[in-house]
């Protein structure tokens, strides 16, 4: 039961902070310049925007969550479990951040889900 | 790391101007590349391929950090962490694991890297287009943590290749700058 409520929290907490980080990258906007000085002035906008701190304690709580599991269970099984927030991460990406998911990207998310799906089936 | 990267990017940058200018007279490159959806951004080559580039550290430092954390805690093995004695021991092992270190080091590179590549790339498209990492993560996991991988869990990990594959022919950036 508590492993089961560990995956759900590296699921749910983990696209959910992502989908935070997105939101505020998108804020800060296109990075161009590469060079450290300026790639740290982009963390520092980049920290200055709520959603970010939304984004690493939502990331954080899946981070921990992962850590305990990992303490468990094989990383060859962990790491694909995880991918079932391919699905969350596409519909996040749609309803909240306005992306546009073609029928093209949606095929592709289906088989990285099915690819999942079969990973966790061939558990040795 | 990064100065390189920038070099490469601005290179090529100059590179892809100059062919642009060599063909402005005639026809012209086609710049613009969608899947036929409407009012997809269009998106200039190297905006591809900073994509690529940062995608590709994604899926190398994020397997490597996920092995190296899972080799640390194996040598912790399995501790409760219901008392906060007991959380408060966990954390101390954790913190004094060189592994452990190592793997949280890792998936820095692999966090910047994210950071950067969302500010300008769709979340529906960086997420899918970065697991291949997967493979990656099997591939490290059967060769360092000596983990057995079966058959069908590679097919798996193929299957999920070509769902990337499909993601990745996709336009990295279908909404507006917000700057």
């Amino acid at each position: 039961m508590i492993i089961f409520i560990f995956y759900l929290l590296i699921i749910g907490a983990g696209t959910g902070g992502e989908l935070c980080v997105s939101w505020a990258m998108k804020e800060v906007g296109e990075v161009k310049d590469f060079r450290p000085a300026a790639l740290v002035g982009v963390v520092i906008r980049a920290l200055r925007v709520p959603w970010m701190w939304a984004g690493l304690g939502l990331m954080a709580t899946a981070f921990f969550s992962l850590l305990a599991v990992l303490s468990r269970q094989n990383v060859s099984l962990v790491v694909p479990v995880t991918a079932l927030s391919y699905g969350a991460g596409a519909l996040g990406g749609k309803f909240l951040l306005g992306e546009q998911v073609t029928w093209r990207r949606w095929s592709g998310v289906l088989l990285v889900c099915v690819g999942v799906a079969v990973v966790l089936m061939g558990r040795g | 790391m990064n100065h390189v990267l920038h070099m490469i990017i601005e290179k090529r940058d100059s590179r892809f101007v100059r062919s642009v200018n060599a063909h402005e007279s005639s026809k012209g490159p086609d710049l613009s590349q969608t899947d036929g959806s409407p009012g997809l951004m269009n998106f200039s080559p190297s905006l591809h391929f900073k994509t690529y580039l940062l995608i590709l550290l994604m899926v190398m430092f994020g397997p490597l950090g996920n092995v190296l954390l899972g080799k640390g805690m194996k040598r912790i093995g399995a501790v409760g962490v219901a008392t906060l004695p007991e959380a408060l021991n966990f954390l101390s092992r954790v913190l004094t694991s060189s592994t452990i270190w190592l793997g949280i080091g890792s998936l820095a590179i692999f966090f910047m890297a994210n950071m950067l590549v969302l500010s300008w790339a769709d979340y529906s498209y960086v997420q899918p287009a970065s697991s291949v990492a997967y493979g990656m993560s099997a591939l490290l996991a059967h060769f360092l943590l000596h983990e057995v991988i079966t058959p069908m869990r590679w097919m798996g990990v193929l299957l999920i290749c070509v769902g990337v594959l499909v993601v990745g022919h996709t336009p990295p950036r279908t909404t507006n700058p917000v700057r």
